[in-house]
């Protein structure tokens, strides 16, 4: 039986597994689901390319924060 | 990527803190700047100048208000709350101004030197970077909070003030629209 779409649940399933079985099941059988699992596959994989950015040292020695 | 929500902020830190200490500030800060800092920069589109001064507001925040962290929540949920408000506060405050994306020096967002020598990383970093930029603000600062400080979906739920279903919504949305906006930057190059 056709289950509601889980468009909105897609990350959620990828990064924490979360409602798994549902969610594969659903998959298995909705073609639009299953191209927006492959986007947000994507989006997710994406951010592997942020590096992460260094702080200035100049923040730290701001009067404002001189401990 | 060290995430902050795997590292142990002990009790006595934070109760230094709550009486003054300044090394358990300088701690604390030592152990978070990098990532307020990097939620700040992404979020406002690589200007430096506003991500340092978010970056201060944050800790200065901190510094005045945790006395009233009670400990019944996670420090670093706590502090991304902070982070969170400062960020919207300051973008509801520059929403006239145009985002300045395009004219972000590629520098603001260099890694270590071998990084700067790959080519082809720093170009997928750039376009990654100008696509998180242009996704709306909820969307953005959700994406950020899950991959800079790696939040559990309850911890980024206290942290945004809204349900675990509106953050799964939040992030689902939002990496497809970074998806589809990757694969525009692709067909343009």
């Amino acid at each position: 039986m056709f289950s509601r779409h889980v468009s909105d649940r897609l990350a959620a399933y990828i990064e924490e597994a979360r409602d798994a079985n549902l969610i594969e099941q659903h998959l298995a059988e909705c073609e639009r689901c299953r191209a927006e699992y492959v986007q947000v596959r994507a989006g997710i994989d994406a951010l592997q390319h942020l590096p992460l950015a260094e702080a200035p040292a100049s923040i730290g020695t701001r009067s404002s924060l001189h401990w | 990527m060290v995430r902050l929500s795997d590292r142990e902020i002990s009790t006595e830190i934070i109760d230094a803190c709550r009486v003054g200490d300044r090394d358990a500030f300088r701690t604390l800060y030592g152990l978070y700047k990098d990532q307020v800092y990097s939620v700040a920069l992404y979020f406002f589109h690589g200007d430096q100048g506003i991500a340092a001064d978010i970056t201060q507001q944050v800790f200065l925040k901190l510094i005045n208000s945790v006395t009233q962290f009670r400990g019944d929540a996670e420090f670093s949920t706590w502090l991304y709350r902070l982070v969170v408000n400062v960020c919207l506060d300051a973008a509801r405050h520059r929403k006239a101004q145009p985002p300045i994306a395009a004219n972000a020096k590629p520098e603001a967002f260099a890694g270590p030197a071998s990084q700067e020598q790959d080519f082809a990383r720093a170009q997928a970093a750039d376009s990654v970077r100008r696509a998180v930029s242009a996704l709306p603000a909820k969307f953005r600062i959700a994406i950020l909070l899950r991959y800079f400080e790696g939040l559990s979906y309850e911890q980024m739920a206290r942290a945004l003030g809204c349900s675990m279903g509106t953050v799964a919504s939040r992030l689902s949305r939002g990496h497809r629209i970074l998806a589809e906006r990757l694969k525009s930057f692709e067909g343009r190059q």
